[in-house]
């Protein structure tokens, strides 16, 4: 159950884990950081919170916008219940044309929740408010990530050898 | 029921960066619609907290059902996917004589994870554990359970029912005489079970006297043993000194009721620390109308 601490791995996204391993320090991938675990999700309910306030509320004035807050936050999360349920579906289908079975369900839905909630920092990102910078933010970071990826990728190949 | 099947289905398939969230608009869901545990939850720590507002008891009672909902994930994470969780333990030694003693008796309270605790427990020491506990008021939710329980443990939890009747008591003696642990939760009587009156936090409380009169009877030690949530994905086990229950020139009840005494000191002093992962969702206080 418990793990010495001392060079346990200790990410999950791609961008840490690759300061990480410029570090030398221990790059694979885990679920057990916690700041990962809530920052991630508060940011992807953050920008689909603030795409669904966009889309149904509109330039709506402030004091309607406060008036909404809790439907819409029922409404987001309403709206990731049935995509991770539509997801799995989708995931199911891939399965049957022979998806990787080393691709778990969870990061198949990792991938499309990346999608979805991307598509939702586009919007915002042409939004001319503030909701703009949330959503270049978030885009900005998913950039980054890949790019981790594809170079963490190369690293382990080149490590392989 | 149907949400322990919602759970498993979302720990197989959800990310792990959505469970926090999720779990949170789930916790508050739950916290609106599940009356009667919200209003147990608060009358309990109007007891712990006599000088509280009623708002920061309301705040306290969500912050208590939200560790509720983790812990219940984290143990059915345990069954599904056999994560890692680190823990850091108070009283080691303590737990060394546990996991060596020739039959004892654990006594825990309804805190933390007292689930993915025996079943941790059974396979870090390879010993068997009867864990006695009331069923669920759904029975094929307490099937999902017990099922769980066994997959979590790997067949080293075994659990009885303390709706059992007398057999039970016979039962649980020869497990306890034959070497083995049994698990017992003592901060709260369901209806038939024999019980006496103690005090917590100068108010009345009824305990069960089954481990006491367990623990005179087969002459072992009751380890008094709490898991509790200490982070993400981390846990704490407190262990404190064996309570020995031995007869006295007074005789056996005198020797239960010193007993049930000094449990209370020690459960009111784990409570005030942990009250927000004492998962009383039944009102365990007498109402001498001051609650």
């Amino acid at each position: 159950m418990a793990r010495s601490e001392a060079d346990a791995p200790q990410f999950y996204f791609a961008l840490p884990r690759l300061i990480a391993a410029l570090r030398h320090c221990n790059a694979a991938r885990t679920e057990t950081n916690w700041l990962e675990a809530n920052v991630a999700g508060a940011a992807v309910m953050l920008v689909s919170y603030l795409a669904l306030d966009r889309l149904c509320l509109g330039g709506a004035a402030f004091p309607r916008q406060l008036l909404f807050l809790l439907p819409l936050v029922l409404l987001t999360w309403i709206f990731w219940i049935i995509a991770l349920y539509l997801n799995a579906q989708i995931i199911k289908l891939f399965r049957s044309f022979r998806m990787p079975a080393a691709v778990s369900n969870a990061r198949a839905q990792s991938l499309l929740i990346g999608v979805i909630t991307t598509g939702f920092a586009c919007q915002l990102a042409s939004d001319p408010s503030w909701r703009r910078g949330i959503g270049i933010t978030w885009i900005t970071a998913v950039i980054a990530n890949l790019i981790s990826a594809g170079l963490l990728a190369i690293f382990s190949r080149q490590n392989a050898r | 029921m149907w949400w322990r099947h919602c759970l498993d289905w979302a720990l197989l398939n959800v990310p792990f960066y959505l469970q926090p969230i999720l779990l949170t608009l789930s916790t508050i869901f739950f916290f609106f619609f599940a009356a009667p545990a919200r209003r147990a939850l608060v009358s309990n720590l109007r007891v712990v907290f006599p000088r509280s507002s009623a708002i920061a008891n309301y705040f306290r009672a969500f912050r208590t059902l939200w560790n509720f909902a983790w812990t219940i994930s984290e143990a059915s994470n345990y069954k599904l996917t056999k994560i890692d969780y680190t823990y850091d333990i108070v009283g080691d030694d303590l737990l060394q004589q546990l996991a060596t003693a020739r039959g004892a008796i654990v006594l825990t309270a309804h805190m933390g994870s007292y689930d993915l605790g025996a079943a941790l427990f059974a396979q870090k020491f390879q010993r068997e554990i009867r864990m006695v506990r009331a069923p669920e008021p759904d029975s094929s939710s307490e099937r999902h359970f017990a099922a769980s329980l066994q997959q979590s443990g790997a067949g080293g939890v075994k659990v009885d029912y303390n709706t059992s009747g007398p057999l039970l008591s016979f039962d649980l003696l020869n497990a306890v005489r034959g070497g083995e642990i049994v698990s017992i939760q003592g901060d709260r009587v369901i209806p038939g079970v024999a019980y006496a009156e103690g005090r917590m936090f100068n108010h009345q409380i009824s305990i069960p006297t089954g481990p006491f009169t367990l623990a005179l009877v087969a002459q072992v030690p009751i380890f008094p043993l709490f898991i509790v949530r200490a982070g993400y994905r981390r846990y704490r086990i407190i262990v404190r000194e064996p309570i020995v229950v031995e007869r006295t020139a007074s005789g056996r009840d005198e020797a239960i009721a010193a007993a049930v005494t000094r449990w209370c000191a020690l459960l009111e002093e784990v409570v005030a620390q942990y009250w927000h992962q004492w998962f009383a969702l039944l009102p365990v206080f007498e109402n001498d109308g001051s609650i």
